[in-house]
């Protein structure tokens, strides 16, 4: 089994990411993946089932605190480990009142995204990414209009023991919904590629990327 | 090999927009008058017919689509081993729609017949063509997302390079619609009108805004 070739530190990190998903070692027991071995060209994972070359466990994340939790990156990197966030790009200042906005809107989406206009929604965009992203009290006042206009929302949860990408025989992770891919050791060999087409958190122990195992 | 990219994604580009509408013909130029014929000579001479008038504009092309976004990237990772290449890009805009193409110019007004001593006119030249419609503008760059990756240690000789494929621009606009042709000479007497020249071409459509750049944060996880 790969998890077993982790290091200490890095089963205790790696378990500490899978935990959120309720996942333990023994759901990656036997998932081992070669990318090419069963059907030549790309291996798709996708949160819709039917997509799916491998099981997904599906997962509604009813708001964005939850899909934080769930995959962002937590706050205390910003707030407590003096880590910069000059790479996230937060909006400017909400100027409305969110609340009127929703009230106006009468839980009717096309209605809200008119009160907003192209500008405002795009800013709601910004937020969402920042939220998850960056320090998110720094987009706190978005908060109501980021779950209502993106959530809730179906992702889908991936347990791998290990996955090994092989070139020609990309790794393809798709929508429609996010996808959080957990694998114990994942090696990506010189010339493969991982094609990423929604939102994703990768959770990984040992990363061999370039290399032949 | 363009795509040399470890982990990353380059989204969907914007559809293309559709071509212009074609412009409409012309309307027909007035025909000649007969002439007023006197004893032994023409009185009052004939008008020829006259030009047919421009085909109307071609319409103007579709713009483009703007491309898709790129996705959002976390991973958090224990040890990375080797070389990790990343690369996303927002995707290109789609292509402006060409313009339509101008309409036919009208045709010539038709010359009058002979009336006694008075020789008949000639026909109205075709009107010309009308001129191109102007392509459509091309859609927006998708914008980049940022790609965070979070890991606890580094093999010796490990790296993560940032393969960015900038910023991706948006497509220009379709090409303009050629000028219609004219119309036909009036039916007279001697010789009918010409030809109308054909119209100008439209102009070209301006390129899509490029997209933001996509970014690569590396942050390495503090030990606890």
């Amino acid at each position: 089994m790969a998890y077993a070739s982790l290091t200490a530190d890095e089963q205790k990190h790696f378990l500490s990411r899978i935990a959120v998903y309720g996942l333990s070692p023994d759901d990656l027991k036997g998932k081992t993946v070669v990318t090419g071995q069963d059907k030549p060209g790309p291996l798709v994972i996708s949160a819709a089932a039917d997509l799916s070359d491998v099981p997904v466990i599906q997962h509604e994340i009813k708001d964005v605190a939850q899909m934080k939790a769930l995959g962002g990156i937590p706050d205390e990197h910003y707030t407590q480990h003096g880590i910069a966030d000059h790479h996230v790009e937060y909006p400017p200042a909400i100027d409305h009142d969110p609340q009127h906005a929703l009230t106006a809107a009468k839980g009717d989406m096309c209605a809200l995204l008119e009160h907003l206009g192209p500008e405002r929604s795009g800013h709601v965009g910004s937020a969402l990414r920042a939220y998850l992203l960056g320090n998110s009290s720094k987009v706190q006042d978005y908060e109501p209009l980021i779950n209502t206009m993106h959530f809730p929302v179906t992702g889908g949860v991936v347990a791998l023991d290990s996955i090994t990408v092989t070139p020609g025989n990309p790794l393809k992770i798709t929508g429609p919904g996010p996808v959080s891919m957990n694998v114990a050791v994942m090696t990506v060999e010189p010339g493969a590629q991982v094609i990423v087409e929604t939102e994703l958190t990768l959770n990984i122990g040992q990363l061999y990327a370039n290399v032949t195992k | 090999m363009g795509d040399n990219r470890s982990i990353g994604g380059v989204t969907q580009p914007g559809k293309d927009g559709p071509v212009g509408p074609q412009g409409g013909i012309g309307s027909g130029g007035n025909s000649g008058t007969s002439g007023t014929s006197g004893k032994n000579s023409c009185a009052t001479a004939g008008t020829n017919g006259g030009d047919g008038q421009v085909g109307s504009v071609g319409g103007q092309g579709g713009n483009g689509g703007d491309g898709a976004a790129a996705n959002a990237i976390t991973v958090t990772v224990g040890t990375i081993t080797g070389v990790l290449t990343v690369l996303t890009a927002g995707g290109n805009g789609g292509n402006g729609g060409a313009g339509g193409k101008g309409g036919q110019g009208g045709p010539g007004g038709a010359g009058a017949s002979q009336s006694g001593n008075c020789p008949a006119t000639n026909g109205g030249k075709g009107g010309p063509g009308g001129a191109g419609g102007n392509g459509g503008s091309g859609g927006n760059g998708g914008d980049g997302a940022p790609v965070v990756i979070r890991y606890v240690a580094m093999a010796p000789g490990a790296s993560v390079v940032w393969g960015g494929a900038g910023t991706p621009v948006g497509s220009a606009g379709g090409a303009a619609g050629a000028g219609g042709p004219g119309g036909d000479g009036g039916v007279g007497g001697s010789p009918g009108g010409g030809t109308g020249a054909s119209g100008a071409p439209g102009n070209p459509g301006s390129p899509g805004k490029p997209g933001k750049p996509s970014s690569l944060s590396l942050i390495q996880i503090p030990q606890s």
